[in-house]
């Protein structure tokens, strides 16, 4: 009996210090994750606190950004060059992390918020707003954003997801281009585009072409249901209807419909270039990396993809498809009411504040949270990686970057951005949109019919 | 003796209390809780507005909700022949004298039941790839090249194609089921009906099935049950598309929930699987046993 006692406790044990050693491993799941850098965690306060003696504030972080793939994106880099820099600063403050991947984060940081459990920061979506602030998840930041030093460095409309009435409620962490046309220049050159086309016909003309070279045109995986509205829609739907009516419809003020024509003439569009072979065959069943992939290895023309595609085509392309990247963004649409250099961009994710009862706490976390995504964050980003961040950032020298960053950079000085619809619009509305989307590519509903199920959904939310 | 042996009420209703309580906070409260919320419009957060049974009655004309229970039902209908109807000839098959290598048929048919259901999902969706799945490249193969498609996109199929993974996971855990409860009925009976002359199916359908009709009874249970809350297999496979195609009631519940911010009418959607489900298991035990006392 003593024995097994015995055997029972040292393995138990093991399993814990097995557990406690595994932060190298890539988890993606939360538990996985809470159980690895809890015990780190906890000794780094037993430190600290014998630092500092007296009662230790602590701050709760929950967020997507994951540390191992800390190498291969900019934003997560940033963020923890960031979080480090203020623990330095604040070595009397402990900081817990919680965290997740992307899809994780979504359903985690919901579930908490129907319970009013949040930690202290978290990660906003643009469309949560209207729901967290109606919540009173959110702690105002507009005086916070009026006394920073560098206020006068955001970009234009970084905030406007942000804002419900007249406050600000959250600190924008990436600036997001959704909709641009990552191509082979070398393929295209042979085919007889010695640039990316400036019309739909050319489009067409090219993909038959590449069609019959057995070529994929366009690579795109749509699988998860939000890249063909988020990438092409987006940026498309623009095209046909202009500013005005997206605004009208995020708003959801009555005056404009997806009924309406230009939105279901887009619609129709964006059915036709399904129903063309424009894309892949399978690309309602290929998730977004296998379709990376096919134009990572010259096996697809191009993609229309977002700014994130940047960092794969530079981490994972050949050599020779690196360097023939170029970018460009969708032709206009003839008779379209929107602008023809613009894309769908903006701001996407931000960082947010619970409200807080403790008043200097709730200074510290402000503080951080301005360091957070303040002007350090994109300066870090513009110079380290090249990208265009939530605050402009002057006088970076562009020359050592990857050709396909150089591309987007230049790109960027010219390009006028619209609204990115699953970033903006409620989030029920896009998920009916999503879902019908694909079914409109697949074939199996008309674009009049896929315009009156988002409708019907849109005058629900209004209700 | 007896006494000793049988506890008294406050001790019986001790040693029960810790298992009740467990039950009582992991099951009921929150059903209970779900239905609460069911009454109101609640986007998550702290602020909910009461609507009354608005959400239940929007829950009756969801067109989306019926579409998804008729996949639910397509599911079931499929799985309690794929499964159960495979089983039990694999029963059968093992259980004759033929068969050899028994355990070893056990064992490996056993195995797709172990794996986690995200796992059986993307070893199904590598046989449906479009480029180098194993239909496909079959297909191609056999000369069949203008068969070739992207199959879960096929909305027609779709909800076949995914219910095959279901089948093909499941038949090896009502195989064991059946063979147990075959085994534990008396040889003797058997031996009688093959002196009689039953052999074949003949034995299956007159001596066996009669004999395990209770193991079906639970082994349906069971199938509706665990086909009423699928999830994850779609999930990977499709994530219910494309569009609505492939969706059943728990994504739905869980989209309207999580994607689409819809606390109060996903606790709704989900109530209404809970009073479908149970409807349906009272259905069918009501049916299996009117159909045992006819036969008594």
């Amino acid at each position: 009996m003593k024995k097994k006692l015995v055997a029972v406790l040292m393995s138990s044990a093991l399993a814990l210090s097995l557990a406690a050693c595994g932060g190298g491993e890539a988890a993606s799941t939360e538990s996985n994750k809470e159980q690895q850098t809890q015990p780190a965690d906890q000794q780094a306060e037993k430190q600290t606190e014998e630092k500092a003696d007296g009662e230790q504030v602590e701050i709760t972080i929950t967020h997507f950004n994951i540390e191992e793939q800390r190498e291969q994106t900019a934003d997560y880099d940033g963020f923890y060059t960031m979080l480090e820099a203020w623990q330095e600063e604040h070595p009397d403050v402990k900081i817990t992390q919680s965290v997740l991947s992307t899809a994780d984060y979504e359903t985690k940081i919901q579930a908490q918020a129907a319970v009013g459990d949040m930690p202290d920061l978290f990660c906003v979506k643009g469309s949560w707003f209207k729901n967290f602030v109606s919540s009173d998840l959110l702690t105002p930041m507009s005086g916070a954003i009026d006394a920073y030093e560098h206020k006068d460095a955001f970009r234009e409309g970084v905030f406007d997801a942000a804002t419900v009435g007249d406050e600000i409620y959250g600190i924008p962490i990436q600036f997001s281009v959704s909709s641009l046309v990552y191509y082979n220049a070398a393929m295209w050159e042979e085919i007889g585009y010695s640039e990316f086309p400036a019309t739909w016909e050319e489009i067409y003309d090219a993909v038959d072409k590449f069609n019959e070279k057995g070529i994929t045109p366009f690579s795109l995986g749509n699988l998860d249901k939000w890249p063909a509205e988020s990438c092409i829609l987006s940026a498309l739907g623009d095209r046909y209807t202009g500013n005005e009516w997206t605004n009208n419809i995020i708003a959801n003020n009555g005056q404009s419909a997806f009924t309406d024509p230009e939105f279901v003439s887009a619609l129709e569009h964006l059915q036709n270039m399904a129903q063309a072979g424009v894309f892949n065959a399978d690309f309602n069943t290929s998730g977004t990396g296998p379709a990376a992939e096919l134009y990572n290895q010259g096996q697809a023309a191009a993609t229309i993809n977002g700014f994130w595609n940047l960092a794969n085509i530079n981490a994972n392309a050949t050599d020779e498809v690196k360097a023939n990247t170029k970018i460009a963004i969708l032709p206009p649409v003839e008779g379209g009411k929107g602008e023809a250099g613009s894309t769908s961009g903006g701001c996407g994710w931000y960082m947010g504040m619970a409200p807080q009862e403790d008043p200097e706490k709730a200074a510290l976390v402000e503080n951080l949270l301005m360091h957070l995504g303040g002007y350090e964050y994109s300066v870090f980003l513009t110079e380290k990686y090249g990208l265009v961040a939530p605050s402009v950032v002057e006088g970076v020298d562009v020359s050592a970057f990857p050709p396909a960053t150089q591309e987007y950079i230049k790109l960027m000085q010219t390009v006028q951005l619209t609204p990115i619809y699953d970033i903006l619009m409620d989030a029920s509305v896009i998920e009916v949109m999503n879902s019908d989307v694909q079914e409109l590519m697949n074939g199996s509903k008309d674009a009049q019919t896929v315009a009156e199920e988002i409708q019907a959904e849109l005058e629900n939310v209004g209700k | 003796m007896k006494n000793r042996l049988t506890p008294g009420p406050v001790t019986f209703a001790l040693y029960i209390l810790p298992s009740f309580l467990l039950y009582t906070f992991v099951v009921f409260v929150p059903i209970l809780v779900a239905a609460y919320y069911g009454f109101f419009n609640w986007s998550g957060g702290t602020t909910k507005e009461f609507i009354g049974f608005e959400n239940y009655v929007t829950l009756m004309t969801d067109q989306r909700f019926w579409k998804a229970l008729g996949n639910n039902l397509f599911l079931i209908v499929f799985c309690a022949i794929g499964q159960i109807g495979l089983a039990f000839i694999f029963a059968m098959l093992l259980e004759s004298r033929v068969a050899k290598m028994k355990s070893l048929h056990r064992v490996v048919s056993f195995f797709p039941s172990v794996l986690s259901a995200v796992v059986i999902g993307f070893i199904w969706s590598m046989i449906y790839d479009y480029n180098y799945g194993l239909i496909n490249t079959l297909l191609k193969t056999a000369g069949l090249k203008d068969k070739v498609q992207p199959w879960l996109s096929n909305d027609k199929i779709v909800v076949l194609l995914v219910t095959i993974p279901l089948i093909w996971q499941y038949v090896g855990y009502y195989l064991i089921i059946i063979v147990s409860s075959i085994a534990s009925v008396d040889t003797s009976i058997f031996e009688m009906a093959e002196i009689d002359g039953a052999t074949g199916w003949k034995k299956a359908i007159y001596i066996t099935l009669p004999l395990i009709k209770n193991t079906i009874t639970v082994c349906i249970t069971l199938c509706i049950a665990g086909n009423m809350k699928a999830f994850d297999h779609i999930w990977t496979l499709t994530g219910g598309g494309p569009g609505t195609a492939s969706e059943v009631v728990a994504l739905y519940a869980y989209k309207t929930s999580f994607t689409s911010q819809k606390m109060g009418y996903g606790s709704a959607v989900s109530i209404g699987i809970l009073v479908i489900s149970l409807l349906f298991v009272g259905v069918i035990r009501f049916v299996m046993n009117k159909i045992t006392k006819e036969k008594e």
